[in-house]
């Protein structure tokens, strides 16, 4: 056995004979890249403990993702066709566990809205493209590259494996919100592990695999983990400061597109690559090379750039002198609206200096809890459900169990921010 | 700012959608056209579907900017006046390219249809080649099989 000790869960063993290719995976340098990816990015400007990186977080998917196959397929009374695809598919889903992040890059939002290249087109491109990736994966089974991808991107046939994956109560979620937690030593996103594995059902709902949480003994646990999910949002994943530090990296990236644009500013060869070459397949090894201490090194740099703007954006970024928030009463609009008029005559550049955080704007996203579910729909769409599953197999979603998920579910969260340097604020009346 | 509002408003200002599946398919389709929008899409029940694109319509909705009217179980969308306005507003700051044509064409054909073309469309991002792409799209969804030559026919005449 090959042995990882982790924080999270302790022991996370390979074998080495029957999980070679996980080993063999683990080893190649496009997987050891994401040991330089943070996790949560900027949150350690908030919470100084979150610098976990990527490559614990897959680590953690894997183990996970073997805990619920184990348990699964120790279960009885249940179809066992479920434990026949599992069973059949395990070094498939725990590969896929695996390389599910390995098309993130350092700041990963605002590097894909700079390259116009989102993550998940890279993540494939690393599983069925020139890599060292594809290749033990082929050598594993012809066609098992395109295999993993499919899960990835959830076209795979078995909807058990792809829903292990990503689904309301997926192994990727589970992960990362006890990790974030524990690290960013938020203890809302602590819930108890053991009893929801315990806890764990499968059955067919509407026609589609999904796993759930037993009716009678699952209620306490999936409201829990709601809960956790809902304080990790509104503390951790959206908190102000950290938002802010993202909106600033959004437009240093922008500033310094638009500067390259005109030669005046020089951008990491590797990322000015990828934006004039345009292929994602000519251009995979210079994202490749990109990790946040490349970016970080050039926001230095550019800390001393002829551009007023670029300049003051990395001094702020790198000096934590972030853009506050804005507090205002009444419609949005009408406040951005008034805004851009009086930045305008004060010679601001509102493209800069007037921030808004906006539902789409965030790379942390919880569905279940930001979205109200629809009252009517014949048009039944992606399944943000959570299902409790009764001892014959019924499945009831979760929401019609709980007064207090219901509750929660058609709040939402919604978080309409606007952000700007502290010095602009009375301007505004702020 | 206000990017993804900004293209919703301009699509909205230009025809009424019916159908939220009909929403979906025909913004992924635009994107896939070259509409610099900034939602995300991943395969799901009836293809490719962006939550962070019903969040922004929901978004929409709760602050009067567009109309949610429900008939008979399907969702249909309209702009209001306020949405005019800020859409308005919007393009004063920002350039908001939508190909009218192409919409108007999209929101002409049926939701089956328009799933099964952006289905064949998500495979082709995924990285399939064309024939695998059919082929998987009809393993995908078998009950739309009689769609596929028609729709692999539409991407190489419009979208290609």
């Amino acid at each position: 056995m090959k042995t990882f000790r982790d924080p999270v869960h302790n022991i996370i063993s390979f074998d080495k004979i029957s999980e070679k290719v996980l080993l063999d995976l683990i080893d190649t340098k496009e997987f050891q890249r994401l040991r330089h990816i943070k996790q949560l990015g900027l949150s350690s400007f908030t919470y100084p403990g979150a610098e976990h990186t990527r490559f614990m977080h897959s680590l953690g998917v894997v183990h996970l993702t073997k805990r619920f196959i184990d348990k699964i397929c120790t279960l009885k009374n249940i179809d066992l066709r479920y434990i026949d695809e599992l069973k059949e598919n395990r070094i498939l889903a725990l590969a896929a566990a695996l390389l599910h992040d390995i098309g993130h890059g350092p700041f990963s939002h605002a590097l894909e809205k700079t390259t116009k290249v989102k993550h998940e087109t890279w993540t494939i491109e690393i599983i069925t493209g020139d890599t060292e990736i594809k290749s033990v994966l082929e050598s594993y089974k012809t066609g098992f590259s395109r295999e993993v991808a499919e899960v990835i991107h959830r076209t795979h046939e078995s909807k058990a494996i792809v829903k292990l994956l990503s689904s309301q109560l997926d192994t990727d979620r589970i992960d990362y919100l006890i990790r974030d937690s524990k690290f960013s030593g938020a203890g809302y996103g602590a819930f108890d592990l053991e009893w929801l594995i315990n806890c764990l059902r499968i059955g067919e709902v509407n026609g589609d695999t999904e796993f759930g949480l037993d009716l009678n003994k699952g209620l306490s646990i999936a409201e829990d983990f709601i809960m956790a999910r809902y304080y990790m949002y509104v503390n951790v994943y959206f908190h102000r400061a950290t938002r802010s530090a993202e909106l600033i990296i959004d437009k240093i990236f922008q500033r310094a597109a638009e500067l390259d644009r005109e030669g005046k500013v020089g951008l990491p060869e590797d990322l000015s690559e990828i934006i004039q070459r345009i292929s994602v397949h000519d251009t995979l090894n210079n994202y490749l090379n990109l990790t946040e201490s490349t970016i970080l090194h050039y926001f230095s740099l550019w800390t001393k750039s002829n551009d007023e703007i670029l300049t003051d954006l990395c001094n702020r970024l790198l000096n934590r002198k972030l853009f506050k928030e804005i507090q205002f009463d009444g419609n949005l609009f009408e406040f951005w609206a008034k805004a851009v008029k009086i930045f305008g005559e004060k010679g601001i550049p509102t493209d800069y200096y007037l921030l808004m955080d906006e539902a789409t704007s965030s790379t942390y996203k919880d569905y279940y809890i930001s979205q109200k579910p629809k009252a009517e729909e014949s048009e039944r769409e992606a399944s943000e459900q959570i299902f409790l599953f009764d001892k014959i197999g019924n499945g009831i979603e979760l929401t019609n169990k709980s007064k207090i998920i219901n509750q929660i579910r058609n709040e939402g969260i919604k978080i309409n921010r606007m952000f700007m340097p502290e010095e602009y604020k009375k301007f505004l009346g702020g | 700012m206000f990017k993804g509002a900004g293209y919703l408003l301009e699509i909205f200002s230009k025809t009424d959608i019916k159908g939220r599946k009909k929403i979906q398919k025909i913004v992924f389709i635009l994107e896939n056209d070259g509409m610099d929008a900034p939602y995300k899409y991943s395969y799901h029940h009836y293809g490719p579907y962006s939550a962070q694109l019903q969040e922004e319509i929901d978004f929409l909705v709760q602050h009067n900017l567009l109309e949610e009217i429900t008939k008979n179980g399907t969702y249909e969308y309209k702009i209001t006046d306020e949405g005019r306005k800020f859409s308005k507003q919007i393009k004063k700051g920002q350039e908001v390219a939508v190909n009218d044509d192409l919409l108007l064409k999209l929101n002409n054909e049926s939701p089956q249809f328009l799933e099964m073309l952006s289905t064949y469309i998500f495979l082709l991002e995924s990285g399939y080649e064309k024939e695998s792409a059919r082929n998987k799209a009809v393993d995908l969804k078998p009950h739309l099989k009689d769609l596929i030559d028609q729709a692999v026919k539409y991407y190489e005449q419009n979208l290609n």
